[in-house]
């Protein structure tokens, strides 16, 4: 008896010990890599986040409350009528910090020596941390994406709107000498969506960029200083740019306007569309500009039926699937320094000399595409006189200055439709300078002012005991703007 | 052998010297009630045997006054009785209250008397399982068990059912408890794929315990606490269920075929308006969302005024040309018509034979099955072909082999439904009552004269002058596309027995499951939905295996002569791995029309193709030992330890530790007042391990998403992205310990039968994601923290109220409770988890409320409750965050199993009930706010001034659509403006308005059978009887619900609860079965 017991529970014993060592050697991820060979790999991620920062979701609610587009039904209706919830913040600040800042932080630990690379990652991240800091005001960015970040990790807390700016203009400028190093790897050429590589194209979109910054925290010498080495061409322009026409790699708005949203959103009865159209009476066409062209290509249709009227805006227009979509542009850089000369030099003529600039780029019909052959368009150069008492520009007899800048901001609006721009001017405007603000009207009777800021997003109200509660709502002004 | 021969010859001549000698004995054998159909006759010590007829009559051949005659029959005391010179022995059985009824299997697969059991476990019998033609099992366990609960998903063919046992005890991982056939896991996966979108779309999985043959299971049963489950560890969290196949019996060749059809119908319609026509603002429009247009029989009649100069569609289904309209002028309302193109009569056909058979040194059992199931959705289909067999051979006296093999294959096609443009019901409940949808493929000539053929139209799309229809006609639905599913299984299993000697015997046991489970899902060029617009192919295989071995021994001894022990050791290994090949192809080259390589249909930069592979092994040692004193006191202690692939490699070794102690204290008492009376206790622990391959944070080849406008790395050039969720390399599995405390009561010599249990478990380091603030870099960190706990009530009373010759009846009701709480990290009252990625009404869990609770946009109340109102006396959103706005976990719930029969004819009733669950009813929500709900559909006479949303006042007298309203401030008017503005989800809704009771009480199966064995008959057919049945199944549901059954589930097999959203319909059966028995 005691000897077959022996026996079975030896054989027992001998057959696990045989079996458990390697055997449960199988938790290592078969599917994912869990580090990459070279930082590179994750450039165009980076980037293509930041479209999504700079051209998404929240750019078409800033158009909704810029008269740009009109919300038609359901969540777009909403959001129309000022109903923003946080949660409509939740994708692009997951965009900012996961999709950009988490990634950088990699990028720089694996591949630090690479500095073109470095410096590339150093200006997209300005573009997108200046962004959420223009939309948000105060926003977790020294203390942000820690180190071993887990349940343990202190909650990050939020920096001053205007600490963040300062902190950019720094990151920028130390990211210009890393560009100009030059050492780069092929990856790094291959996945730069925006410039393929091109470091005198970052180094002056990232001088651009820093001119943008100081105009929105109204240091107009600062921005002046920086335009001249900014984007000097429009091949310089810094652009999303779609490689491919199908859903996973086209234009923004070409994927939403054919998604199930086809309908809910529309460019229809916007200001913007009166504002651009020549036979308005409100519209901004004059003897010496004919919007008509313009106002063509930047048709949202936002309904994707056939016998609209326009077929082509399908496939060329601002919301076709391979049109680019511009993000830091050499349109604004003139502009910036148009205002600037004013702002800064009391320059008049210089500011219509860079308007001029603008225009005659413009009229070399490049800065858009024709949709119809039919499609008319005229900028002839501005004088002095047309901004004077009585001007084709100043009818309304204000002083000569302010009607150049009228212009040159309401250029900026038509200029930057579908990107913040004009969400950005008409809040900082609005303290000093509201004579400027273009007069797009209110969405609705009930509302009496207009949207100063976009709300935090509800994911870190959820998690960061830093949020202050309750959250600023949608029409107190962030602190730049006060 | 020379021997052996020779014993044979001679016990031959001696049996035929016997003939000569015999003589026959008749009699009838009877218990208290009447004759006792079916009692064994044997001549003791040889092989001769009779069996009583159904009245009782026995008659045997006898070969001497010697012979003694033993009578049995289970769940009575055998007796014996010397012929002597009798030629008629009428005999009464007396019931045997010790050895009655149940014997018990165990999750190793042992066998054990219920009474000698502590811990709680139903037991459905197998004949009550299924229903003949019910090919879904786990339906079949709906309302009989208590603190069992199951919920259909839908009523598509072959679709997937959900098991929960006494609440939920994890938020991640499978929800649904081990499944062990044989002492053998068996995989129940029901996976979602990469082929649907997510979980609130694409189409119903099937759940594979649904492949198992029904005629095959010999007996089903329910663990459903942790200590039954202890020794499977980490895979018993959810409770275990032990299934038993038939095996062959030593004795006559006997076989069954049967054979049935059942009709499926739908159970439920959405109720319609037809009155108003589509557009908005009392104008019609032809290409409006909405169904808010004009009064349809307020137009002239007569065709529509056309514009014949330029664009029309020329239907490819008919002659009609459609031109743009004008005018509409038709009345013509398509509702009913529309409704009738898409659904059916379903139709099932099942046919089932088995024959087994075998001797003292084996058995054999062969059966096969096949199932042909029509669907209640046009073109969809569900078929199922099952091979068994099951063998036993005796190789010595000791030496033992069993072999088990299983081949199923299922087919199906099924259909899209829920949040998904190209689902059947989001399509269909959306078309406006004056669309004909009729022509739904056809050409599309442009008014230049450029043809597009193959052209989707829809009713946003009427002209299809769109490569976007917006919304799927539903007949693209089912008749363009296609949801195909076939899957191949092999279920083997194999075991060798060896008895030492009297005491100790050992089981080697082996067991492999593998399955390939191919998936293709094809939908043309110019289906809803953007990525589906030029085409898309997701072609995707699973290929599952599952190994298993145990050894097991087993000590039996008797230490006094009161004082039994059995203990059982056990080494078990486990190996489980999953592989899937997804392939997509989209944007199609040309319109091609059918599901081909991916390659043909389109260039190699629209189709990408992933794998994902996961295997999670384990090692287990476990034992378990009972002591069983004097038939009185049971005591269980068992435990297993077990050392799980998944856990961090330097602390991956649980001890799971169970105990049951159960005492028999009638045997202290008198037997007349109390047949049977247990009391019995129980704890264990079970546990669930993390997620395989979750220790580091991957890169993922990312994509970038802010509103319906995504674009992704893959098909942007390539690259990685580090994933927002981070990785954990600290995992522990997360452990459940219970405590249950029973008592199991019998009178009336048994007819009556109480079992009542009360159990409260906790389930601490419940893995999830936590969210982080996503400033940290990530959203989420995998990582234990919530704790989860259940307690609850579960009894069950039978009652055998009817037990003569004739007339037999019982009645059987279970009544089970289970509250649930889960606890956070911070146990602040915070957001822990969502079990239902993107809907506006979120089933969450949510710190200090029951798991699966109902998430969203609320109103605003007053302190005392009411809601507040705006000036106009409507209710307003709480834009302060979601609230909690429902419960979807029932109060109680209950069934009731009615059985009466009069001789062959047998009656069967089963009702069951759901009580207190709320139901987001989001379909009914969101086609108000499109108008074509009949809610919305009503025309009223205004007997005083009322103002609307916006404020306007309609005059007394005046004739509005609408409805009258009160929120507490006065009669106001419900009409367009409320339903745009209040209903249909998104920012600025009420969706609060959506949730509402769920309660449900069904006539779940209803079942009346015949069986014909009389004698005349037996003797006529050499059949020993034929069984004829008919049965309904869910004919009728008693609830609050209006147009769909409560039961369905947006999410399918998943936590999320309480959710619809175009789900696909639920059915009606009914079922005629034919049964013959040889």
């Amino acid at each position: 008896m005691k000897s077959i017991n022996k026996i079975i529970l030896s054989l027992i014993f001998l057959t696990s010990a045989v079996a458990c060592d390697d055997y449960l050697d199988v938790n290592d991820n078969p599917n994912q890599l869990v580090a990459v060979p070279s930082g590179d790999l994750l450039l165009r991620g980076t980037l293509l986040a930041n479209a999504q920062v700079q051209q998404g979701h929240l750019a078409r609610t800033s158009m909704y409350y810029t008269g740009g587009l009109i919300g038609l039904q359901l969540v777009q209706e909403t959001l129309y009528n000022y109903d923003y919830t946080p949660g409509d913040s939740n994708a692009v600040w997951g965009h900012i910090y996961n999709g950009i800042l988490a990634q950088n932080k990699e990028i720089r630990r694996i591949s630090s020596d690479i500095g073109r690379l470095q410096g590339i990652i150093d200006v997209n991240e300005a573009l997108a941390v200046g962004t959420a800091a223009s939309l948000f005001g105060d926003i977790p960015y020294s203390t942000a994406v820690p180190d071993n970040p887990g349940l343990s990790s202190p909650d990050p807390t939020l920096d001053t709107q205007a600490d963040v700016y300062a902190a950019l203009q720094t990151l920028i400028d130390n990211a210009i000498p890393k560009l100009q190093d030059g050492s780069t790897t092929g990856n790094t050429n291959d996945q730069d969506n925006y410039f393929g590589g091109d470091e005198d194209d970052w180094i002056a979109a990232a001088y651009t960029l820093k001119a943008r910054y100081y105009l929105q925290t109204k240091q107009y010498t600062q921005a002046l200083a920086n335009v001249a080495d900014g984007i000097s061409s429009s091949s310089g322009t810094m652009a999303y740019n779609p490689i491919g026409a199908v859903d996973g790699n086209s234009n923004l708005l070409s994927n939403f306007v054919t998604s199930s949203r086809a309908g809910d959103m529309t460019g229809d009865g916007a200001f913007y569309r009166d504002l651009i159209d020549p036979s308005n009476v409100n519209s901004r066409n004059n003897a010496k500009t004919d919007e008509t062209a313009r106002r063509a290509y930047s048709y949202i249709n936002g309904d994707d039926e056939q016998e609209s009227g326009i077929v082509e805006d399908l496939f060329n227009g601002i919301d076709g699937p391979a049109t680019r979509m511009k993000l830091i542009s050499y349109e604004e850089n003139l502009l910036i320094w148009a205002e600037c000369l004013i702002r800064a030099n009391n320059d008049t003529q210089g500011a219509i000399d860079k308007l001029n600039e603008l225009r005659a780029y413009l009229r070399s019909g490049n800065a858009f595409n024709l949709m119809n052959a039919g499609d008319t368009f005229q900028y002839d150069d501005y004088e002095l006189a047309d901004f004077e008492a009585g001007g084709m520009e100043n009818t309304d007899n204000i002083a000569t200055e302010r009607a150049v800048l009228r212009e040159i901001i309401e250029e900026r609006y038509v200029t930057g439709f579908s990107t913040y721009m004009p969400f950005n001017d008409a809040r900082r405007l609005r303290a000093s300078d509201s004579d400027l603000i273009v007069p797009f009207p209110l969405n609705n009777s009930t509302t009496t002012v207009n949207p100063q800021r976009l709300l935090y997003a509800q994911e870190e109200i959820n998690n960061n005991s830093n949020i202050p509660s309750p959250i600023p709502d949608l029409f107190t002004p962030t602190p730049v703007n006060q | 052998m020379i021997r052996k021969l020779f014993l044979c010859v001679f016990t031959l001549l001696l049996t035929s010297s016997f003939v000569i000698a015999q003589r026959t004995v008749s009699g009838t054998v009877s218990d208290d009630t009447g004759p006792l159909p079916g009692a064994s006759v044997i001549v003791k010590g040889t092989v001769t045997g009779a069996t009583s007829d159904f009245d009782g009559n026995y008659s045997i051949d006898i070969p001497s006054n010697d012979a003694i005659l033993v009578f049995s029959f289970l769940g009575y005391i055998t007796k014996e009785v010397t012929v002597g010179d009798q030629t008629t022995i009428n005999i009464t059985l007396s019931e045997d209250s010790q050895a009655l009824d149940e014997v018990v299997v165990t999750a190793l697969g042992f066998v054990e008397k219920r009474d000698k059991i502590a811990s709680t476990y139903s037991k459905i019998e197998a004949d009550k399982l299924v229903q003949p033609v019910e090919n879904k099992i786990i339906d079949g366990i709906a309302g009989k068990a208590a603190g069992v609960s199951i919920n259909a998903t839908s009523g598509d063919p072959g679709a997937g059912s959900n098991i929960q046992i006494r609440g939920t005890s994890s938020l991640g991982g499978s929800s649904q408890p081990l499944i062990v056939v044989d002492g053998v896991p068996l995989n129940n996966d029901n996976l979602a794929g990469s082929g649907d979108s997510d979980q609130s779309a694409g189409v119903s999985q099937q759940s594979r315990l649904n492949d198992i043959n029904p005629d095959d299971i010999e007996s089903f049963q329910v663990f459903k606490g942790a200590s039954a489950g202890a020794l499977y560890g980490s895979r018993a969290l959810n409770g275990v269920i032990v299934i038993t196949t038939k095996k062959g019996k030593a004795g006559k060749f006997s076989a069954t075929f049967s054979s049935g059809v059942s009709i499926d119908e739908i159970s439920y319609k959405h109720p319609l308006q037809t009155t108003f026509g589509q557009g908005n603002n009392g104008s019609y429009s032809p290409t409006a969302q909405r169904s808010w247009g004009d009064r349809i029989a307020d137009r002239s009649g007569g065709a529509d005024d056309v514009d014949t100069s330029g664009q029309f569609f020329e239907s490819l289904v008919s002659d009609n040309i459609i031109y743009p309209i004008t005018q509409k002028n038709s009345r013509d309302i398509f509702t009913n018509r529309n409704f009738d193109q898409v659904f059916r009569t379903g139709v099932t056909y099942d046919n089932r034979i088995s024959v087994s058979s075998g001797n003292e040194k084996g058995t054999f059992y062969l059966s096969a099955g096949h199932v042909k199931q029509d669907g209640i959705i046009e073109s969809s289909f569900y078929k199922k072909t099952n091979f068994s067999m099951n063998t036993t051979q005796y190789l010595t006296d000791k030496l033992k082999t069993t072999f088990k093999a299983n081949y199923i294959h299922t087919g199906s096609n099924r259909t899209q439904q829920g949040s998904n443009t190209a689902g059947l019901y989001l399509g269909l409940l959306r078309t406006p009552a004056d669309f004909d949808q009729s022509d739904y493929i056809g050409n599309y000539h442009s008014s230049s004269g450029a043809i597009t053929p193959f052209r989707q139209r829809a009713y946003r799309r009427y002209l299809g002058n769109s490569d976007n229809a917006i919304y799927n006609n539903p007949l693209w639905t089912i008749n363009q596309q296609s949801s195909t599913a076939n899957v191949n299984r092999l279920i083997g299993t194999g075991e060798v027995s060896y008895e030492w000697n009297d005491n100790i015997s050992s089981i080697i046991r082996g067991g492999v499951d593998f399955y390939v489970d191919s998936r293709v899902y094809f939908f043309p060029w110019y289906t809803a939905g953007a990525a589906r617009r030029f085409g898309l192919l997701n072609d995707e295989t699973f290929n599952n295996q599952e190994f298993n071995g145990d050894l097991i021994t087993n000590f039996n001894y008797a230490l006094t002569e009161n004082l039994n022990t059995n203990i059982i050791v056990g080494f078990g290994l486990n190996d489980r791995r999953r592989k899937r090949n997804f392939t997509e192809a989209d944007n199609f080259l040309a319109n091609f029309r059918s599901p081909l390589d991916a390659a043909e249909l389109a260039p190699k930069e629209n189709i990408s193709s992933t794998t994902g592979r996961v295997n999670r092994r384990n090692i287990r040692f476990y034992g378990t030992a009972n002591f069983d004193y004097a038939d009185q006191l049971i005591l269980q202690l068992g435990g297993a330890f077990e050392k799980h692939s998944s856990l961090p490699r330097d602390n991956d070794g649980f001890f799971y530790p169970s105990a049951e102690l159960g005492w028999t204290f009638s045997k202290l008492m008198d037997a007349n007042a109390i047949s049977f009376g247990k009391i019995r206790f129980a704890y264990g622990q079970v546990a669930n391990v993390p997620i395989a391959h979750r220790a580091q944070t991957p890169f993922e080849v990312g994509t970038f998403s802010t509103f319906s406008d995504v674009i992704t790395l893959e098909d942007s050039g390539g690259g990685f992205q580090l994933d927002e969720v981070l990785g954990n390399p600290n995992l522990k599995p997360e452990i459940k310990t219970e405590y249950e405390i029973g008592l199991d009561l019998r009178f009336l010599k048994n007819r009556l039968s109480l079992s009542t249990t009360y159990y409260t478990n906790k389930t601490e380091d419940v893995l999830l994601n936590v969210s982080i603030p996503p400033s940290q870099g990530f959203d989420q960190i995998y990582t234990n923290g919530a704790t989860i706990e259940n307690d609850g009530f579960e009894a069950e009373l039978k009652y055998d109220f009817l037990k003569k010759q004739d007339w037999k009846g019982s009645i059987a009701l279970n009544y089970s409770t289970n509250k649930n709480i889960v606890h956070g990290v911070l146990g602040e009252g915070e957001f822990i988890d969502e079990f239902s990625e993107g809907t506006s009404i979120e089933s969450v869990a949510i710190d200090g409320q029951p798991l699966g609770v109902l998430y969203t946009q609320g109103a605003l109340r007053n302190a005392d409750g009411s809601l507040t109102l705006d000036a106009n006396g409507f209710p307003q959103v709480d834009t302060g965050g979601n609230l909690i706005v429902g419960d979807p976990n029932p109060d109680w719930r209950g069934g009731l199993q009615f059985d009466l029969s009069y001789k062959n004819l047998a009656l069967s009733a089963l009702f069951d009930t759901s009580q207190g669950n709320d139901l987001a009813q989001r379909t009914r929500f969101i086609i108000s706010f499109f108008g074509t709900h009949a809610e919305v559909g009503n025309t009223i006479t205004l007997t005083e001034d009322l103002v609307n949303f916006d404020g306007d006042v309609f005059p007394a007298g005046s004739v509005v659509r609408g409805n009258v309203g009160n929120f507490g401030g006065g009669n106001v008017l419900l009409d367009e403006d409320y339903y745009t503005s209040l209903y249909g989800f998104g920012d600025g809704k009420l969706n609060e308005f959506a949730v509402d009771d769920g309660s449900w009480t069904r006539l779940r199966e209803l079942s009346l059978s015949y069986t014909w064995n009389s004698e005349k008959f037996r003797k006529a057919t050499g059949l020993q009887s034929v069984e004829f049945t008919a049965s309904g199944r869910n004919l009728v549901i008693w609830t609050d619900v209006v147009g769909i059954d409560p039961d369905i589930n947006q999410f399918g097999v998943g936590r999320a609860r309480g959710l619809d959203y175009f789900s696909n319909p639920g059915s009606r059966t009914y079922a005629f079965g034919i049964k013959f028995n040889y």
